[in-house]
C-alpha cells in the first residue's frame, strides 16, 4: 500500500481524470462493451415486440393428432396410421406442408449415417468395434426408419409428398388460405431400434440375463415440420443433436400392446376400467391423495411376477392430451409403478409417477417420484404453475435422459454384483438420478410449455433447464450431493472453459456449437446464476425471468424475446451482460492492480511538517556507511565537539518558521463558502482516502464485489455494478472514502463472477498456491490414500491392453 | 495425388464393444484437464476433472467390475484403479521426449472427481504432443477439452470423434 498526501483540498475536489475513450471510432481500436443490442437483434414487429413480449399479431399454427398404433414385441416393430388435423393460423397462403420423418435418422443412407465419422482405437489407430459391425449387421436383417405406406388428405384421396432425409414435403390439394384447416392422413411402419446399439432418444432396451424388454418411444410418428414468423418452415434437419422445433396440438392416441405389459404416456388415461386391475385402479385413486411419498401402483414383486409370464393378448390404451407440442410414450411387462399426489397451491393437482424395472431398484422406489414431485414445487416458483396433469418419469436406460410433455426417460441404476445378487448404489448413481429427473423433468417447462426453437438454439432450453435444476438441487439439500466435498459453485467451474481457445459464442446454432455440455448448459447457468446473484438481485431477476415463462409459455419465444424480457421487467439494461456472456467468448477477469491511500492536509505546519519529517526519514534509512559507522559506536567530530553546533545544527529545513505560519493563517483567512465548511468538517472527520485501481484481463466486463477489512477488524462487503467501465473498458480507477483505515480490499471474495484468476484479487496481494499445491497441503501428513492404492495396485496388476489389436494383412 | 489404400486386418477387441449410448439432452460426456506450469517447484502439474458417475462407468468397463463395491469412487482403490486407466489413457510428450507423470493423488469435489499428477521439469517445454482418450473408449459422445498454460497464453487442445494425439505448440 503506498501512502502519499494531498497538499490541498482542492485537489482532490476538482482534480479531473484524463479518461481513454473506449467508444471512439476511426483508425483506433473500438471496442464499445456497452454498445446497445439493436443492431444485432431482430427489428421488433407486430408479432414479437421490443418489450420482448407476443406482439398484437402473434401467431403460431395449430397441429392436432388422432393415432392408432400397435406394437409387435417379438418383431420389435410399430404399425400405426394417423390423422393431423393442421390450422393455418399464420397470415400466409401455404401451397404445401413439411412433416418430420426423425426416425429416418436411422436410415443406412441417411444423412447422419453417411457423415458419422470413426472413432479412435488406442494411440490414434483404426479400430471397429463389435458395436459398428452389430449395426451394420442389424442393417443387413432389417430396414431402419420410417416406411411411409400412404399420405392422402382427409378423404382419403392420395396427395403427392417428396422425402427429403428426415423431413417430408407434401403438396397440398388446393391453396391454404389463413385460418383455414387440412387434414392429412399417413399409414406408418418402422422397426424399433435397440438403443443400446444405436443410441439416439428411444427405442427398446434388452435385458439379456432373461430376455425381457422396455419399449421407449419418441420422434415415432411423422410430425408437422413448425412454421413460424422468423423463419418459415423450419429447414434444418435432424443430425441427432440439434434437438426439435414444434407445434402445440391436441393429441388422441391408441396403442395396442401385449396385455401384460404397463403403459405411461403422455396425457391422461381414457380406459383405465379396460387396462388397468379394479386394484390397480383403486390404487390409483389413492395415489392421487397421497401427497408426502409415493405408493406402489404396480409393486415391485407383482411386477417381477408379471414379467415372467407373457401372453398372446393385448389391450388397447388410449390417451388424451391437450395442448402438447409432442407425444411419448413407454411399456413393458416390467415397469413397476408408483405415485404421488402433488398440491399446487396455484395450479390443478398433478399425479406425479414413475414406472421402472426390477433393475432399477432400491433406487428408484425412493428417489424417482419424490424428484419428480419436488421438481415441480420448485420450477413453479419461478415460472407458473405446472399446467398438466400428470408427470412420468420412466427408466428406460443405464444412463442419461430425455424430456417429453408429461414424460420423460432417466437413465442411473444400482449395480448387481453378481456374487451375491445384492444390489447396492453409489452416492453418484443416488444424486445422478435424483438430478436427470430434475432436470428432464424440469424441461416440460424449458422447451415443452415455454416453447423455444431446440433445432437453433439449444441454450433457450438446456441453459435456462440446468440453471432452475441447479437452483432445484440446492433446495433439494443444502448440499447437493450431500455427504460430498463442498457445494459445487458453477462460477468455478465455468472458468476453466471460458478461459479456453477453441470456443464459440453462445449464441451458435446447435449443430456448430462445440464442447456442448459447457457451452449450452454450464455457461449460461453461469451467466444466469451471475445475473441474479450479482448484477440484478434476486427481486428483479426472479420477478424478470417469471416475467418471461408467463409471456411466452404455450408460445414460442426467440433469443431476443428472452433478452428484451428480462431487461423490460427489470428496468435494467443488460446488453452489456447479453453481449458478453452470449455474443462473445470473452471470459471475466478482472484484477486490483494498486491501491493509494491518502489523508487530508491541515495545512498546520506545526502538524504536517513533523508528519513529512516521520514519512521522509521512513522513505530515506541512512546509507550504510552512517549506519554501519552508528552500530560500530564510532564517534563522529561533532559528537566530540558539541561546542561548535550551531542554529543549522538544532533545525532542519522542515522547522516551523515565520513564514510557514503566516502562509497557514493566509490559507485559513482565505477560505470563502462552501469550501470553508467543507474544509473545517473534513478536519473534524478527517477520513480516509483510497485511491483503488481495476484491470478487466479477461474482456468481459463486470461488476466488482469488493470486501474491505480495516485496522480494527471489522469489514464491509459492497459491490460496484458493470457500468463502472462504460467509458474505459481496460482499466478504472474508484475513489473510496473511508472513516476507518483499511488495512486490504479483496475482489469477489464469495466467488460470485466467474473470475477466472483469483490470484490478482486482493491488495496487498496474497500468494497463492497452484491447485495441486493445496491439495497436496490439505493430505494428512503429506500422502493420498489414492497414491498408496495405486502403488498395491500396480504390483497387482497383470498387463492389459484396452484397445482393439490390429494385425497387419497378408499382402496380396 | 490419390489417397493410398492400406489392407489390414482389424481384429475386434473386447473392449471395443463397450461403447455406450450417447445420453441425450443432459449433462455431456467430456473430462477437462489443466496443464500447467508451476515455476516455483519447477512442476508441470496436471489436474484432470471428470463427473464422478461417468468415471465409475469407466472403472466398470475398464476392470469389468460389476459391483458398486468395486466402482464406488469415494473408495480410494477405485480412484487408484481410474488413476491407472488415466495414466493410460493420458499422456504427454515434449520435444525432449516423453514426460513421465507421477500420481500426486484424487480428490471429489461435489459431482466431479478430480486427479492430479506432476513432473518436475528442468524448464516448461515450448511445445507438447497431448494425446487423451480417457473415457473415449468409454461414452461415443466423450469430448475432452484439455488446457495448456505454461506461461501466459492458454493453447486449447479438444479430442472428440477419431483424434489422435495433437501439438500444443508456442507454449512459452
Amino acid at each position: 500500500m503506498k501512502l502519499a498526501q494531498f497538499a490541498a483540498v482542492a485537489a482532490i475536489l476538482f482534480c479531473a481524470p484524463a479518461h481513454a475513450d473506449a467508444n471512439k471510432q476511426g483508425k483506433a481500436p473500438w471496442d464499445d462493451k456497452f454498445r446497445q443490442l439493436e443492431v444485432d437483434l431482430p427489428t421488433p414487429n407486430t408479432y414479437r415486440t421490443a418489450s420482448g413480449a407476443p406482439g398484437e399479431a402473434y401467431w403460431q399454427q395449430q397441429a392436432d393428432h388422432v393415432i392408432m398404433a400397435s406394437l409387435d414385441e417379438n418383431a420389435k416393430r410399430i404399425t400405426a396410421s394417423e390423422t393431423v388435423t393442421y390450422k393455418n393460423n399464420s397470415p400466409h397462403t401455404l401451397t404445401y406442408a413439411w412433416f418430420q420423418l426423425d426416425q429416418n435418422q436411422f436410415k443406412q443412407d441417411s444423412v447422419t449415417r453417411l457423415t458419422a465419422t470413426a472413432t479412435p482405437g488406442a494411440a490414434g489407430a483404426d479400430t471397429v468395434g463389435y458395436s459398428t459391425l452389430r449395426q451394420l449387421q442389424s442393417y443387413a436383417d432389417k430396414p431402419h426408419g420410417y416406411e411411409i405406406k400412404s399420405v392422402t388428405d382427409g378423404a382419403g384421396k392420395p396427395l403427392h409428398y417428396v422425402i427429403n432425409d428426415t423431413m417430408m414435403r407434401v403438396d397440398l390439394p388446393s391453396r391454404l388460405a389463413p385460418g383455414k384447416t387440412q387434414a392429412f392422413k399417413i399409414a406408418w411402419a418402422f422397426n424399433i431400434v435397440d438403443n443400446n446399439l444405436f443410441g439416439g432418444r428411444s427405442g427398446y432396451e434388452r435385458f439379456p440375463e432373461n430376455d425381457t424388454y422396455i419399449f421407449f418411444q419418441a420422434q415415432w410418428f411423422p410430425r408437422m415440420v413448425a412454421y413460424t414468423d422468423y423463419t418459415g418452415w423450419q429447414h434444418k434437419q435432424f443430425l441427432g443433436r440439434g434437438e426439435f422445433t414444434l407445434e402445440f396440438g391436441n393429441f388422441d392416441v391408441s396403442v395396442t400392446l401385449p396385455a401384460d405389459h404397463i403403459m405411461g404416456a403422455t396425457g391422461v388415461l381414457q380406459n383405465p376400467n379396460e387396462v388397468l386391475s379394479a386394484e390397480q385402479r383403486s390404487r390409483l385413486a389413492q395415489a392421487k391423495s397421497k401427497l408426502d411419498k409415493p405408493m406402489y401402483i404396480v409393486s415391485p414383486d407383482e411386477a417381477l411376477a408379471n414379467e415372467k409370464e407373457g401372453t398372446t393378448a393385448t389391450k388397447t390404451w388410449r390417451w388424451k392430451a391437450q395442448n402438447v407440442r409432442d407425444f411419448a410414450w413407454a411399456s413393458s411387462r416390467k415397469f413397476i409403478w408408483d405415485a404421488m399426489g402433488v398440491d399446487q397451491p396455484e395450479g390443478a393437482d398433478v399425479l406425479a409417477q414413475s414406472f421402472f424395472p426390477t433393475e432399477a431398484d432400491p433406487l428408484w422406489s425412493l428417489y424417482s417420484t419424490r424428484a419428480v414431485a419436488h421438481t415441480i414445487d420448485v420450477y413453479s416458483q419461478f415460472s407458473f404453475p405446472y399446467p398438466y396433469p400428470t408427470a412420468i418419469s420412466v427408466n428406460t436406460w443405464a444412463s442419461g435422459g430425455m424430456e417429453y410433455p408429461m414424460i420423460s426417460f432417466n437413465g442411473y441404476r444400482p449395480v448387481k454384483d453378481e456374487k451375491t445378487g445384492q444390489k447396492t448404489y453409489t452416492r453418484n448413481a443416488k444424486y445422478g438420478l435424483i438430478g436427470v429427473v430434475i432436470h428432464e423433468v424440469g424441461h416440460n417447462y424449458f422447451p415443452m410449455i415455454v416453447n423455444s426453437d431446440e433445432r437453433q438454439w439449444t441454450w433457450m432450453d438446456e441453459g435456462l433447464n440446468s440453471f432452475l435444476e441447479s437452483m432445484a438441487e440446492h433446495l433439494w439439500e443444502d448440499e447437493f450431493p450431500a455427504g460430498g466435498p463442498g457445494v459445487p459453485n458453477v462460477l468455478d467451474v465455468i472458468t476453466s472453459y471460458m478461459t479456453s481457445q477453441e470456443q464459440v459464442p453462445v449464441m451458435t446454432n446447435s449443430e456448430s456449437v462445440k464442447q456442448f455440455g459447457p457451452n449450452a448448459y454450464t455457461k449460461p447457468t453461469a451467466a444466469l446464476t451471475v445475473l441474479r446473484e450479482t448484477v440484478m438481485g434476486r427481486e428483479l431477476f426472479d420477478f424478470a425471468f417469471k416475467e418471461y415463462a408467463k409471456r411466452w409459455r404455450f408460445k414460442r419465444p426467440t433469443p431476443a424475446d428472452f433478452f428484451r424480457t428480462m431487461e423490460d421487467a427489470s428496468g435494467t439494461d443488460l446488453d452489456w451482460f447479453w453481449r458478453g456472456w452470449f455474443y462473445t467468448t470473452d471470459h471475466v477477469d478482472v484484477a486490483l492492480t494498486g491501491m493509494r491511500e491518502y489523508r487530508l492536509s491541515s495545512r498546520d505546519p506545526n502538524v504536517e511538517n513533523p508528519l513529512r519529517r516521520d514519512r521522509r526519514n521512513a522513505a530515506t534509512p541512512l546509507p550504510p556507511t552512517v549506519a554501519n559507522n552508528n552500530a560500530a559506536g564510532l564517534q563522529t567530530y561533532m559528537d566530540k565537539h558539541p561546542d561548535a553546533k550551531d542554529f543549522y545544527n538544532e533545525n532542519d529545513d522542515l522547522a516551523v518558521n515565520n513564514k510557514d505560519l503566516n502562509d497557514y493563517q493566509g490559507f485559513l483567512e482565505g477560505l470563502k463558502e462552501p469550501e470553508k465548511s467543507v474544509f473545517e468538517r473534513a478536519m473534524r472527520e478527517n477520513p480516509f482516502i483510497y485511491f483503488v485501481d481495476f484491470s478487466n484481463i479477461g474482456g468481459l466486463v463486470s461488476p466488482l464485489p469488493l470486501k474491505f477489512t480495516y485496522e480494527d477488524g471489522t469489514t464491509k462487503e459492497i459491490v460496484i455494478p458493470a457500468e463502472i467501465w462504460r467509458q474505459n473498458n481496460e482499466k478504472v480507477t474508484k475513489l473510496f472514502v473511508e472513516t476507518k483505515k483499511v488495512t486490504s480490499i479483496e475482489l469477489d471474495a464469495r466467488h460470485q463472477i466467474a473470475d477466472a484468476d483469483t490470484s490478482n484479487n486482493a491488495f496487498p496481494q496474497r500468494s497463492t498456491p497452484s491447485r495441486l499445491e493445496l491439495f497436496r497441503a490439505q493430505q494428512p501428513a503429506g500422502r493420498n490414500q489414492m497414491a498408496d492404492a495405486l502403488v498395491e495396485l500396480k504390483a497387482k496388476e497383470a498387463p492389459e491392453s484396452l484397445a482393439a489389436p490390429i494385425t497387419p494383412a497378408a499382402p496380396r | 495425388m490419390g489417397a493410398k489404400l492400406t489392407r489390414r486386418l482389424l481384429v475386434i477387441g473386447g473392449a471395443a464393444l463397450a461403447v455406450a449410448p450417447a445420453a441425450f439432452a443432459h449433462r455431456s460426456q467430456s473430462v477437462l484437464t489443466l496443464v500447467n506450469w508451476n515455476a516455483s517447484t519447477s512442476k508441470l502439474e496436471v489436474i484432470h476433472r471428470m463427473h464422478a458417475h461417468d468415471a465409475e462407468v469407466g472403472i466398470a468397463k475398464a476392470t469389468r467390475a460389476t459391483a458398486a463395491r468395486d466402482v464406488d469412487i469415494t473408495q480410494a482403490k477405485n480412484q487408484a484403479k481410474l488413476m491407472l486407466y488415466v495414466e493410460k489413457h493420458f499422456s504427454l510428450m515434449a520435444p525432449a521426449g516423453p514426460i513421465v507423470l507421477a500420481a500426486v493423488g484424487a480428490e471429489l469435489e461435489a459431482e466431479a472427481i478430480v486427479l492430479y499428477q506432476e513432473a518436475k521439469l528442468a524448464g516448461p517445454p515450448a511445445e507438447l504432443t497431448v494425446e487423451n482418450r480417457i473415457l473415449r473408449d468409454v461414452f461415443d459422445q466423450q469430448t475432452n477439452l484439455v488446457n495448456v498454460k505454461l506461461a501466459q497464453k492458454t493453447r486449447t487442445l479438444i479430442f472428440a470423434d477419431k483424434d489422435g494425439p495433437k501439438l500444443a505448440k508456442d507454449l512459452l
